[in-house]
């Protein structure tokens, strides 16, 4: 989560307005460790300021950053915010920032929360405090911080994350509340699509059972308890899991990829996988071992190959959690420097050539002087998975950055079709 | 998009799937909550099973390499690609629903492939422990969409073609094929063999 005036936002308010077209809606969508929200938290403070302060040259970097927001991730969210904000008078600003000092206490304390440094009294004091705070962002206007708190008071009391005192009909109540005011911002980000599935598995969840009710009769560990996975009955009848069994950790190490070929140890940022969605194709074996890149960039073969042959000029980049490829030896290139990294990873990448067959039609995807399009394929996976003594390996092929994870859609085929794709 | 899995000893993956069978176990396997994917954890399950079997109708050049279907319930995150095994695949029992397909074929430019995603008139299906249900999918086709009449014309709007199969599933970006309709009508009739005029 970022706080309000941070380095980051200022560093983005000072980027905006330094940017035109393109290099301007880059910055608002990859700057900073957080990404867009960054740039959430820039428009607030930028706002108060320019409200309290009369600061008037926030005026043109307050547009051209709702306007960037636009360009970058199609969707009118800042510029509904910056239109509840900007009808606050100075009082409503002043408990505003009055409010933010308690939201940004409620911060540290949902760092404890999710470390389970929290006991049950402290619990019941975080979702309080998470609801009334809630309340006075709703009662100012301020929906964005509201859904935050309402998200906290929900994850309090979500069976998966409090297993001392979980309340999953009132955790559910509370995060409905904050995806309605995502829902008003027109924010539906992937947290925001994340959420609603959560909800929609916890009220199938609720329906379920009397176990699944009384989650507290069981200790966590045990089938059919709470976080672990384990439900009221198998759908074949009696427990799910075998007697006496237990969750194990599936010891395994993450294997980055071969050093040949090309590879860079990379870490990415999720948005920006967003925008290079590519059909699913499962993994073969031999596409992982060093003779042989990924078969996925076949696409591009040719420009694959010479990208391989240009390994001197290929470096390695080796970053570290907050530090950008520019301060890790990377070149110094417009782009690169917005990138920002979360976990070790590698993928490979190639550039596309002004004769490339897409969907049956010859399309140039060759990079020019003002722009580039790089597409690019996770390398890395996570190997020798340990499943009960036998090795099985998992490749992050949708490259979300997390070897396991759920398939990602593409709404109405990225805007091309009607329906959803996977 | 879907992350995929290497089972021991096959030389091809399967689309990632929380349920795994490893010999004659059969495990849970999860990633941590925080959805990080940077731990795993697995458990033995006890369960009873059925067996889904995908009976795929069509052209045999047409015949996708991968038919996916997931479990919406205790199951959730579960998949199971009906093209791994012919035979059949062992699944949870319990109610199933198409999820996704893909067609593959050819390399670069000569590729053809499409994918296919449920239709509205997709239902799941329910395997009960020790069944085995099979899917019927492909032919006979259903080709749906708008036209106008002109006239004695009648123009078909291109963009508004939409391919269905017998399940219900719905085909979608064909690459490298145009869905280019073949019109055929009934024949006049033969005309009498010519005569003398003598």
């Amino acid at each position: 989560m970022v706080c309000p005036g941070s380095r980051g936002t200022r560093r983005l308010l000072q980027a905006i307005p330094r940017r035109d077209g393109r290099g301007r809606s880059e910055v608002a969508r990859t700057d900073g460790p957080q990404g867009a929200e960054n740039a959430i938290w820039a428009l607030s403070d930028a706002a108060n300021s320019y409200y309290v302060n009369n600061n008037a040259e926030l005026g043109t970097a307050i547009e051209k950053l709702v306007q960037a927001w636009k360009d970058a991730f199609k969707t009118n969210f800042l510029d509904k915010y910056y239109d509840d904000l900007r009808n606050f008078d100075q009082g409503q600003w002043n408990e505003w920032r009055k409010s933010l000092s308690r939201w940004n206490g409620l911060l540290s304390a949902d760092q404890k929360r999710r470390k389970n440094e929290l006991d049950e009294e402290a619990l019941k004091k975080f979702t309080a405090e998470a609801n009334d705070l809630a309340g006075v962002f709703e009662a100012l206007g301020d929906k964005y911080v509201a859904g935050t708190c309402y998200y906290w008071a929900g994850a309090s009391l979500d069976p998966d994350q409090n297993t001392k005192s979980p309340d999953p009909a009132k955790a559910i109540e509370y995060y409905k509340k904050a995806l309605k005011f995502r829902d008003d911002l027109d924010h539906k980000d992937s947290w925001y699509t994340d959420l609603t599935s959560l909800v929609a598995k916890m009220e199938l969840e609720l329906k379920k059972g009397p176990v699944a009710k009384k989650p507290a009769d069981k200790k966590p560990g045990q089938p059919g308890a709470p976080g672990n996975g384990g439900g009221p009955a198998a759908l074949g009848g009696g427990e799910l899991f075998a007697k006496d069994s237990k969750w194990v950790p599936a010891v395994s190490k993450i294997r980055r990829g071969p050093s040949r070929g090309g590879r860079a140890p990379f870490l990415v940022q999720r948005r920006l996988l967003h925008g290079l969605a590519q059909h699913w194709t499962p993994s073969e074996s031999p596409r992982r071992s060093p003779s042989k890149p990924s078969s996925r960039s076949s696409r591009f073969p040719r420009k694959r190959s010479s990208f391989a042959r240009r390994k001197p000029s290929m470096r390695s980049i080796r970053a570290t959690r907050r530090r950008s490829p520019s301060s890790s030896g990377a070149p110094r290139r417009s782009s690169s420097r917005f990138l920002t990294f979360r976990r070790s990873t590698s993928f490979m990448a190639a550039m596309g050539s002004n004769q490339e067959a897409i969907h049956g039609t010859t399309v140039n995807v060759s990079a020019d002087d003002n722009y580039a399009q790089i597409y690019y394929t996770p390398a890395a996976s996570r190997s020798a998975v340990d499943v009960a003594g036998q090795k099985v390996r998992v490749f992050d092929d949708n490259g979300d950055g997390k070897m396991g994870s759920d398939p990602l859609m593409l709404k109405d085929f990225g805007q091309r079709m009607e329906g959803r794709s996977p | 998009m879907m992350d995929s899995i290497l089972m021991p000893g096959a030389k091809k993956a399967l689309p990632f799937s929380g349920f795994l069978k490893l010999g004659p176990k059969r495990y849970r396997l999860k990633a941590d909550s925080d959805g990080a994917g940077l731990k795993l954890q697995s458990r033995e399950l006890d369960i009873k099973t059925g067996t889904i079997k995908l009976d795929w109708k069509g052209p045999a050049t047409a015949k996708p390499k991968h038919v996916i279907f997931r479990e919406g319930g205790e199951f959730t995150g579960a998949y199971f690609d009906l093209m791994s095994n012919e035979k059949g695949v062992e699944v949870p029992a319990g109610e199933y629903e198409f999820f996704y397909g893909i067609f593959r074929n050819g390399k670069g430019k000569q590729v053809q492939k499409f994918a296919i995603v449920p239709g509205k008139e997709s239902k799941k299906i329910k395997v009960d422990p020790g069944a085995t249900v099979t899917v019927t999918m492909g032919a006979p086709f259903t080709f749906a969409f708008k036209s106008t009449q002109d006239g004695s014309d009648v123009n078909v709007t291109g963009k508004s073609v939409e391919i269905f199969g017998s399940a219900g599933e719905h085909y979608v970006m064909l690459s490298d094929e145009t869905r280019s309709p073949r019109s055929s009508g009934a024949n006049p009739a033969p005309r009498p063999a010519p005569t003398s005029a003598r």
